[in-house]
Parts: structure tokens; C-alpha cells; sequence
């Protein structure tokens, strides 16, 4: 009896090796960028269009080029604290390499080789193309360094196992699209919204874990912090013209001239810096969703 | 009592029963909080005029877009501390309102934000007369500062 139950421990161990060294933090190669050239201008696109400065900027500042981080998400889970990402050498990601960066932005995966939280969209960015990660790596580096130290995230257990996120990993993070994409319009607008934009993260309910709902995908979520509810992209919660939500993404108002208020100011803050054509894009592609 | 002094006395009599109604009326909620409710509706109400110009629901008019730009700029500049007053936040009038304590606590941008409000609607205003692509450049300056605030201080 005694014997069975050390072999049984023994294999429980070794199962919880197994599992953790199966779904260890994911980098990419070391040479998949190598023939890439990064073009700073190409990449503030791709910055407005991912919205980093939203989480990223100060609590209190409008300025969206620096990124101290420092603002706090009340979750189910915890509080999360948005870190440095200015490109300060110690206290952001001055010191990183692309190929850092880039396993940050695509796997979720710390250079220290640790797992990040959801919170950092990855789930989304995922999907990015390489050359945007170039793109966006050489325009982040142009951003002033603030020496500002992370703080760090407040959550409960089992929620603060770090290790855990492998398991979740392998449960949530894809880099598949979600709907088809018919013409070179919807397919950029799917890219916006899929990939860079990340909609799907609050506009999409999450399980008890945590993750997106692939059932309820953009019919709105209860908001995070509690009180409140993230309304719905697909058309029978939104009933609004492409024109609508070109025009919302661009200028806060809604069709009833009441104006954007919430997290999603800070997105149409960034968002509204992209070209008329890739707002019109975006809202095809909301309007497609189904 | 000849007729003339009994008309004028039941002129003066339904007169006043609809002030004091037309007071009872306007003492629904909180008036400080149905004041600024009510120019926010101003505001959308020519915010609309030059957003359906804008997008193109309807035909680009100079005069219509000037005039309701002008508007803009004119509630923007309004003096409106009497009805931002203290004491009128959600956490006195409760369903009434939605503008947080945060308003009126100390180093809140409020002030700061209402002068972005107004400098973007003094360049909307000079923008709106000029032609339909230069009305639609200057509302983003205007829904980013209506934005900002509603971000900060209105309750979600």
C-alpha cells in the first residue's frame, strides 16, 4: 500500500514535470526576423493600430508616447499593473532584442523565459505579421525612456502560479483567424480588429478561467471591473451603419452624438489616428461579423 | 367686476398655475444636474447637424455647419460653475446624475479639459464654413476633449 502510494506521487510529479516542461514559455527563432528591416514610420501605424498606449501611458496623462505604464485593471482574478515599456534599459524594454520582443508580442513569453498574463494582449497579437513586429519594434525604440519602476500585479491564488499559464496557453492561445475574410477590405479590417485592434478582449465574454468564450465571440462581456457592460459588435447588438463606426472610431460620437466615454475613449484616441481607409475597414469587418 | 378685470384675473390665475407647474416641472431631478443635462443635449443636438454633413447623410451647407459650429463654441465658453456645483455628484444624487466626486476633488483636470474643449471649438468654428473634408478634420479635436472628460468623470 505504502509502495503504491509513493509510485503514485511519483508519477503525479512527474506528470506536473511533464505538463509544465510540455507547455513552457514559447519563443520564436532566433533567425526568422533576420531578412526583415524595420521601418519606424510603418510601425506608429501599427502602434496606433494596437493600441499599447491605452494600458501603457500614465493614469493621469494624455500623452500617448510615453509609456511608463503604471495604470491598474481590476479582474475577476486580480488587480494587473501595466508595466514600463518605455525604452528605458532598466526599468522598460530598452535592452531588448527583436527576437525578444517579438516572443513577448507572439507567444506571451518573458525574456526572463516566463509566461505573461493575458492582460498583454498576445492572445490577439498572435496574429500579427512579421513585418509589423519589425515595424513596431523599430518605432517603439524611437519613444523617450521613462525610469519609472513596474509594479507588480495583485492577484490571488491559484491565479498568481505563473507556471500555470502554460496550461492556459495551450487551452486559449491560437493564431487562427476567427471568421473568413472575402475581399482585400475585410481582410485588412479583420487584421485591424482580430490581430493589432484586439476587440475580441473585451467584447468577448471569458470562462471561468479566463479565456475568451469562442461561442459568444463579440456579443459583449459584463465588464471586468464589475459594474457595467461591454456592449456587443455583432449585428444583433449593434445596429449601426459601417459609416456609424467609421465615424465613432474616428471622432468618439455615436450616432446619437452622445461620445465615447470609458476604456473606449482611450481607444478611439488611438484608433482615430489611423487612415480614414483602414477605420472604413475596420468597420466592414464589424459590420461582416456575424 | 366688469369683464375686462375678470379676464385679466383669470389670465393672471392660469398664468400663474403654469409657472408653478412649469417650475414643479423643471424641479424633477436635481437642478443643477438637469441644467447640465441640457446642455449636453445642446451639444448634441449641433453636434448632429454637422456630424450627418460630416459622414455625408446629408448635403454639406456652409451657413447650417458655421451656425452650429458657432453654437458649439458659444455653450463651450458659457460660464457653468453654478451647475458643476459640489455636493451634485453621484454620490449625493445617486440614478440623477452621472458625473463622479472625482470632478470636484483636488488637482482634477476638469478645468484644464474644458479649455481643450473650448480652443477646439474655436478651430471647428473656423474650420466649419470652409468645405465638407475641413468640417470633418476638426470634430476629432472636439470629440477627443468631450471624450477625455467623459472618460475621467462620467460614471460608465
Amino acid at each position: 500500500m505504502k509502495r503504491a502510494l509513493t509510485w503514485l506521487s511519483l508519477l503525479g510529479v512527474f506528470g506536473i514535470a511533464a505538463a509544465l516542461w510540455l507547455t513552457r514559455p514559447a519563443v520564436v527563432d532566433s533567425t526568422r526576423f533576420a531578412s526583415l528591416q524595420g521601418n519606424a514610420v510603418q510601425g506608429e501605424v501599427v502602434f496606433w493600430a494596437g493600441g499599447c498606449a491605452s494600458c501603457h501611458k500614465a493614469e493621469t496623462s494624455d500623452d500617448d508616447l510615453a509609456l511608463p505604464g503604471g495604470r491598474r485593471f481590476v479582474t475577476q482574478f486580480g488587480t494587473f499593473a501595466a508595466p514600463n515599456i518605455s525604452s528605458d534599459p532598466t526599468y522598460g524594454i530598452g535592452d531588448w532584442t527583436l527576437v525578444e520582443f517579438a516572443s513577448a508580442l507572439l507567444h506571451g513569453t518573458s525574456p526572463e523565459g516566463h509566461h505573461y498574463y493575458p492582460a498583454f494582449p498576445y492572445t490577439s497579437y498572435a496574429r500579427m505579421n512579421d513585418q509589423d513586429v519589425v515595424d513596431l519594434w523599430a518605432f517603439m525604440q524611437t519613444l523617450p525612456a521613462l525610469p519609472m519602476a513596474s509594479q507588480p500585479h495583485e492577484l490571488t491564488f491559484p491565479f498568481n502560479v505563473r507556471s500555470s499559464l502554460g496550461v492556459w496557453k495551450s487551452l486559449f492561445l491560437g493564431s487562427a483567424w476567427v471568421r473568413p475574410a472575402e475581399t482585400p477590405e475585410l481582410e485588412r479590417g479583420r487584421y485591424l480588429v482580430e490581430a493589432l485592434g484586439h476587440c475580441t478582449e473585451c467584447h468577448t465574454p471569458r470562462n471561468f478561467l479566463g479565456g475568451s468564450l469562442a461561442s459568444a465571440w463579440m456579443e459583449g462581456a459584463p465588464h471586468p471591473a464589475g459594474k457595467g457592460r461591454i456592449p456587443g459588435l455583432v449585428p444583433s447588438a449593434l445596429n449601426w451603419s459601417v459609416e456609424d463606426i467609421a465615424y465613432y472610431l474616428e471622432t468618439g460620437f455615436t450616432p446619437d452624438f452622445d461620445s465615447a466615454g470609458g476604456e473606449m475613449a482611450e481607444v478611439v484616441a488611438t484608433i482615430g489616428r489611423l487612415s480614414p481607409e483602414d477605420r472604413l475597414a475596420i468597420a466592414q469587418y464589424i459590420k461582416a461579423l456575424e | 367686476m366688469n369683464f375686462t378685470k375678470q379676464f385679466a384675473l383669470v389670465v393672471a390665475a392660469l398664468t400663474l398655475a403654469g409657472v408653478t407647474l412649469a417650475h414643479a416641472g423643471g424641479h424633477d431631478g436635481n437642478p443643477a444636474a438637469t441644467a447640465r443635462q441640457a446642455h449636453m443635449k445642446l451639444y448634441a443636438f449641433n453636434l448632429d447637424v454637422i456630424g450627418a454633413m460630416a459622414k455625408g447623410e446629408v448635403d454639406y451647407d456652409a451657413v447650417a455647419a458655421q451656425a452650429a459650429a458657432s453654437n458649439l463654441l458659444a455653450l463651450a465658453m458659457m460660464k457653468q460653475n453654478a451647475y458643476w456645483a459640489p455636493g451634485t455628484s453621484t454620490a449625493e444624487l445617486g440614478n440623477a446624475t452621472r458625473a463622479l466626486p472625482s470632478i470636484w476633488e483636488d488637482g482634477s483636470r476638469l478645468d484644464d479639459i474644458g479649455v481643450q474643449l473650448i480652443e477646439a471649438a474655436r478651430q471647428l468654428a473656423s474650420a466649419a464654413g470652409e468645405g465638407q473634408d475641413e468640417l470633418r478634420g476638426a470634430i476629432r479635436g472636439v470629440g477627443g476633449t468631450c471624450s477625455a472628460c467623459h472618460r475621467s468623470f462620467r460614471q460608465r
